[in-house]
């Protein structure tokens, strides 16, 4: 429990489109009277825009091919399309260099255009950085369940919070050979990560930051988290099977211990030189996280390509999603090798389709008794992954970001009460929005089950 | 005067920013709404021109604390804040910490939430919330420490940072 939870739902809070369209209207109108005069007449013309002349095009991507050869033996993950060999190369100089108008450019150093398997790079850097996801933060490592070490906390300033909160803490000593420390596992998940990674949102950055050696300066790549959240500290001081006291002074941060509450919230810790791991619940019963679809490549330049992929995360909710959440992830060539540079999270088909059936659920008071995740549910964790137990997604037209989905609804009472299909707006960039609905009423409304804070339908 | 491709980018740049400050003081999205179009309506008839865009942001979110305090000084609010219902309706939570630590932080009164969304949100310091709300470095400073313990009465633990 911190602050990363307020964060989380703000960052959920948007206005509506309908109060863009209402100021830039608005505003636009006091232009135009400003002006005294009825239409915007500027007119642009006489601008051209190019990517370049086509033969340096073709040039810098010759360069990029060279520098990256390099990387070819170290990343094993640059593939060439057509097995093109050294003769192959000398043959196609040669015949490149017989045009006049290309003379200067065969003085430079003979480099020959190489067309990247952008799907493959793709799907061997996701894939890694997903398993590594999965080694952090949900302890998908092999371990001995035999080596173990135990400790109970508790805090000594709060009681109540100690017996609700606190208690045993028991972790199993890896076996997995490629880990021997947190920061093996630091290692493993940068290693497909650009030294310098750019924090988008709609496409646009907002934020650039250098990833650090270190593992305890650490965030992660999509979002401010900090990663001593998984990757705990050296907790040798403490004995097993020993209590540990996680109170500390909030008005001086260096009474805060953060081997104490390693303990109490990580994944991983150290003790005595030995890397320790605890099996963590899953939130639901997808597992860990894991691709629904293939990277689907949706720009490339020379230096650069983004794909699309979707990830079922292992979220209340996410047990029977078809997509889950789109990753937008940009890979930059950078000193030869590529690396992910960037990594945003896009379309929700299954996730923003619950939240518009619940926004649209609860204006209409002829619904007041279904269950739409909030309140006695609400309370038990349940939220949104209510509505998204018995969603469907039957189609999704990613060009447009519209959904059409089935879903079955609960009343208060439990049972099914609504039967649902429904065209959606998921546009990340826009807000949820219930486009058309058919809805049949498989229970009666019955007004002993109204939602607690809903308004009265009679 | 400004052009509408230039209001479009200030718009797309900064909404959910000013939206989600107003929400945060006012806890519900009409209102929040209202007060975003007044700020920028603001802006765009503003002949200002900013250093750089941190700049224009706290310009925008000063505007915005203020435009929320006038509201709510009106006669349409004679209750104190903090009697005022979080309105649900727009708010997701996926695990119940984001539940409790949400309306743990609305619960307080509004200038401890201003502060703390200020700070923990915007990231802002201590010195830059002083400007933006106006009020002395050592009334923020004064005013997190309480909402601080607030939180940690409200929650039963001290929240990690």
């Amino acid at each position: 429990m911190n602050m990363n939870d307020y964060k989380r739902v703000t960052d959920r809070l948007a206005p509506d489109e309908r109060c863009r369209k209402e100021v830039l209207d608005m505003s636009k109108r006091e232009n135009k009277i400003k002006m005294n005069k009825n239409e915007y007449t500027e007119n642009v013309s006489g601008v051209e825009v190019r990517s370049g002349h086509g033969i340096m095009k073709y040039v810098s991507i010759a360069a990029a091919c060279a520098l990256i050869v390099g990387g070819i033996g170290t990343t094993g993950v640059l593939l060439h399309k057509g097995s093109k060999n050294a003769q192959q190369f000398t043959e196609v100089v040669e015949e490149e260099t017989t045009a006049e108008a290309v003379t200067e450019i065969t003085e430079e150093p003979t480099e020959l255009p190489v067309e990247y398997d952008y799907a493959a790079i793709a799907n061997e850097f996701t894939q890694h950085y997903i398993d590594s996801l999965n080694v952090m933060q949900y302890g998908d490592v092999s371990y001995d369940s035999n080596e173990s070490i135990t400790f109970y906390t508790y805090d000594s300033t709060n009681e109540e919070w100690s017996n609700n909160y606190g208690g045993e803490r028991t972790f199993y000593k890896v076996t997995d050979e490629r880990f021997k420390s947190c920061q093996d596992i630091y290692e493993y998940y940068k290693a497909p990560i650009a030294s310098s990674i750019d924090r988008k949102h709609f496409g646009e950055t907002y934020e650039s930051f250098t990833m650090p050696d270190n593992y305890k300066e650490a965030q992660g790549v999509e979002d401010r988290v900090t990663l001593l959240s998984w990757l705990g500290e050296d907790v040798s001081k403490f004995e097993v099977g020993s209590r540990v006291d996680l109170a500390y002074d909030p008005e001086d941060e260096g009474t805060f211990d953060y081997a104490a509450h390693s303990i109490h919230t990580a994944t991983y810790v150290e003790y005595n030189g030995q890397l320790y791991v605890r099996q963590m619940p899953k939130f639901s019963t997808t597992g860990d996280n894991s691709f629904s679809t293939e990277p689907a490549v949706t720009h490339e330049e020379a230096d650069s390509f983004t794909v699309s992929r979707f990830v079922r995360t292992p979220y209340l909710g996410y047990a029977n999603a078809k997509y889950g959440d789109e990753k937008i992830i940009t890979f930059n060539l950078i000193d030869g090798e590529w690396k992910i540079s960037s990594i945003e999270t896009g379309d929700r088909p299954e996730y923003t389709s619950a939240v518009a059936i619940q926004n649209y659920i609860e204006k209409r008071a002829e619904y007041n008794d279904i269950n739409i995740g909030y309140d006695s549910e609400g309370k038990a964790g349940r939220g949104i992954g209510h509505i998204m137990d018995k969603l469907e997604v039957t189609e999704y037209d990613s060009s447009i970001h519209v959904c059409k989905v089935h879903a079955v609804l609960h009343n208060m009472n439990g049972e099914d009460a609504l039967d649902m299909t429904a065209e959606i707006s998921v546009n990340h960039n826009g807000n949820p929005v219930v486009m058309s609905a058919d809805i049949t009423r498989i229970k009666d409304y019955d007004s002993s089950y109204e939602r607690p804070n809903a308004v009265s339908a009679n | 005067m400004m052009y509408p491709e230039k209001m479009t980018e200030i718009y797309d740049k900064y909404s959910n920013a000013v939206y989600r400050m107003a929400f945060a003081y006012c806890k519900n999205k009409a209102d929040a709404e209202d007060i975003m179009q007044e700020v920028f309506i603001r802006r765009f008839s503003a002949d200002i021109v900013f250093e750089d865009e941190a700049k224009e942001k706290s310009w925008l979110l000063k505007v915005t604390v203020n435009k929320c305090r006038d509201m709510f000084r009106s006669l349409r609010y004679k209750y104190s804040l903090t009697s005022i219902p979080l309105e649900e309706a727009d708010i997701i939570y996926e695990t119940q910490e984001e539940s409790d630590v949400y309306h743990a932080v609305m619960s307080l009164p509004n200038k401890y939430r201003t502060v703390i969304h200020l700070f923990y949100y915007e990231e802002y310091t201590i010195k830059e919330i002083s400007a933006i709300t106006g009020d002395k470095e050592t009334a923020i400073q004064t005013q997190l420490y309480r909402a601080r313990k607030k939180l940690k009465d409200i929650l039963g633990k001290e929240l990690r940072l």
